[in-house]
């Protein structure tokens, strides 16, 4: 009994250490190595999943993640142009997950990878004196050769949408009467915008391209952040 | 010494001011406003905010954001002008080597003269 002591408390100690050595060890290229191995250059944004009942959101999404990814050096395919292809091939509400459909990406449209998106939360939440938006997305890069998850990365953004009063009740009334016409597009693009910039690396048309495998990255490939309006 | 200030304060900021190596400008915006009101104007909008990301990407020295030349061309297409659009998916495959399987694409799906 007494010889098992020291290794019964050395074992949460190793437990420890391993777990930290993990944590502190995820860089870039170690969670995603096929991103340096094989990085695609070339990406076509899929319509993405809404699971929210904000109907906007799904637009609100597909009409600003092509310049978010740009932002970050890849070729992104004009994505009206492959969404009006889509819709006539009929494949615009389908999850195109097939290898056979994503050989045909590469095959007919040269696209190296496809993007996934799911967006799991667009909740607007108002308290005394100020509003928040909060956004939670999923998304992942299936590459159009191995048919493999190469990035994946799940976020989530609140937006504070102001704390003075004044201009709080007047964005108040203006959402009350003009419901319908709400725009929160630019939230959804800095959200993309920051959710790429913290967790994809850069592609091949970045300046900075080739400099980042040693980046942090979190190790459960989540992130949350707060962008202030 | 308040000017030198001044002027000192400047170049900090310029050189800690990053660039970003591309320019969008308000065409993300624009682009989603056409998608979701769908009118004549929202549309024209679009095309003129790309008109104003071609003329500022020019300015700066700085490659037209991928795929937005072609996005430009299918606005054309739309308004007809096959010869104008033809052109613009030619600068598409020039700036952006990637898009040429696509822009062959829509060469043969829009009947255009390669």
């Amino acid at each position: 009994m007494r010889k098992s002591f020291p290794s019964l408390l050395l074992l949460p100690v190793l437990l420890l250490l391993g777990a930290c050595s993990g944590i502190f060890n995820h860089t870039l290229g170690n969670v995603y190595p096929d991103m340096y191995a094989n990085q695609p250059a070339s990406i076509l944004v899929l319509p993405p999943v809404n699971n929210t009942t904000a109907a906007d959101a799904r637009e609100y999404f597909s009409c600003s993640l092509a310049e978010a990814l740009g932002l970050r050096g890849y070729y992104i395919l004009p994505v009206e142009t492959m969404f009006n292809i889509l819709r006539d091939e009929g494949l615009y509400h389908e999850r195109n997950d097939d290898p056979a459909v994503l050989a045909n990406f590469r095959k007919y449209f040269g696209a190296d990878a496809v993007l996934y998106t799911v967006i799991e939360k667009w909740d607007k939440s108002w308290f005394l004196d100020s509003g928040r938006l909060t956004i939670q997305a999923r998304f992942a890069l299936i590459s159009t050769y191995s048919f493999e998850t190469i990035w994946d990365y799940s976020s989530t953004i609140r937006v504070n949408l102001g704390s003075e009063s004044e201009k709080f009740l007047v964005k108040l009334i203006e959402s009350a009467v003009k419901t319908a016409m709400e725009d929160y597009f630019s939230n959804a693009r800095e959200a993309n915008i920051l959710t790429f910039e913290k967790a994809l690396p850069y592609g091949k048309y970045h300046p900075l391209h080739g400099s980042d495998a040693e980046k942090w990255v979190n190790w459960d490939k989540t992130g949350s952040y707060e962008i202030d309006k | 010494m308040k000017a030198r200030a001044a002027l000192l304060l400047c170049l900090l900021l310029s050189a800690c001011a990053q660039t970003s190596y591309l320019y969008y400008g308000d065409s993300s915006h624009a682009y989603y406003k056409a998608v979701k009101h769908a009118t004549a104007q929202s549309v024209a909008d679009y095309k003129a905010s790309l008109e104003r990301v071609f003329s500022e990407s020019a300015r700066r020295q700085q490659p037209v954001p991928p795929g937005l030349y072609c996005d430009y061309a299918m606005l054309l297409i739309a308004e007809r002008d096959f010869s104008a659009a033809r052109e613009y998916l030619l600068r598409e495959k020039s700036c952006w080597p990637e898009s040429a399987l696509l822009v062959d694409y829509l060469f043969q799906r829009y009947g255009l003269e390669p």
